[in-house]
């Protein structure tokens, strides 16, 4: 057993402690094979989740929890970020978010741009 | 609720909303939604994108949302080729599709002055090229359309692009207005990077 404690913060980092808390909160681990595994669903306060979470297999890539914040707002945690209960679906896929720095975001972006004008240009000329 | 400038109070009586206009009201009730363009990557590129509030669609049984992305597009650099990144769509949704395309292109001809044709190859575009005898009016360009592409970071993420192209350097203004699709209920967020 290992022990999870969740700092809860939006997706602009800012604490989420004050904010009003009803519901409880849902844990899966999510496996290699794309299932998803319960783990816990317990009630919680203050915006600070600590419980006991069964030890992770190898099969085990990603948790994902599931927050119910009140006022219809959910804390995705595969998102990083609240999100109003009403525009989710409990079979609602995560966003596959990898980490990417702005610049090299900016120079993939750049570098794509280059080959499409490359392209448009090759295309053009091939029809002549 | 809304303040009123002059009063630096909340409006709740009905005398402090006279003289105002119906945009004023719709907005202040929260019938529509003023979309604002944000600048992007790109500066000669602004857009933003907002959901279409009460609309569904229905295909082949599978519920989609739609978001309408508008935006402007700046193509008066004298060359070409361009190729302009408006910004970005994530989306959970396994599917994103652009069912509605109403986008615009705006050119400048000497003798007609303003026209407007709907985006297509042999959309008008304005010649730009000093050398040719056309210079300074409208021709057929030979490619102008929306790309999107989610090769870029991941696969959840579409980039949207503008792209044009001609045997002649060609200058236009490109109003993008785009229904785009996605299963209901699914996240989306939308960065002009």
């Amino acid at each position: 057993m290992e022990e999870k404690i969740l700092i809860l913060e939006d997706q602009y980092g800012n604490s989420l402690e004050n904010f009003e808390i009803e519901g409880d909160c849902q844990c899966l681990y999510l496996k290699a094979d794309g299932s998803q595994e319960e783990v816990l669903n317990q009630a919680f306060t203050k915006g600070v989740i600590q419980g006991d979470l069964p030890k992770r297999t190898t099969d085990v890539t990603d948790i994902i929890f599931n927050v119910n914040l009140g006022k219809n707002q959910v804390y995705d945690s595969a998102a990083k970020k609240v999100t109003d209960k009403n525009l989710t679906t409990p079979e609602k896929l995560p966003l596959n978010k990898k980490p990417i720095s702005k610049k090299e975001r900016v120079e993939r972006v750049k570098m794509k741009t280059d080959q499409l004008k490359m392209a448009v240009t090759n295309r053009l000329s091939n029809r002549v | 609720m809304a303040t009123y400038p002059e009063f630096k109070s909340p409006l709740i009586n009905v005398w402090q909303y006279l003289n105002r206009n119906l945009p004023y009201f719709r907005k202040a009730l929260g019938i529509v939604q003023e979309p604002v363009a944000t600048i992007g990557f790109d500066p000669e590129c602004a857009s933003s994108c907002n959901k279409v509030n009460n609309y569904t669609l229905t295909i082949d049984g599978q519920q989609f949302d739609v978001y309408r992305l508008q935006g402007v597009v700046t193509m008066q650099d004298g060359v070409s080729v361009y190729a302009r990144v408006l910004g970005s769509l994530t989306t959970s949704s396994p599917v994103l599709t652009i069912v509605k395309n109403s986008t615009d292109v705006e050119a400048f001809d000497i003798l007609f002055q303003t026209t407007n044709t709907a985006i297509c190859t042999g959309s008008l575009v304005t010649d730009a090229d000093p050398l040719s005898i056309t210079v300074g009016e409208v021709l057929p360009v030979d490619l102008l359309f929306v790309n999107t592409d989610n090769t870029i970071t991941t696969a959840d993420e579409h980039f949207f692009y503008i792209i044009g192209g001609a045997s002649f350097p060609f200058d236009c203004l490109v109003n993008v207005d785009l229904e785009v699709a996605v299963v209901k209920g699914s996240t989306v967020e939308y960065s002009t990077l």
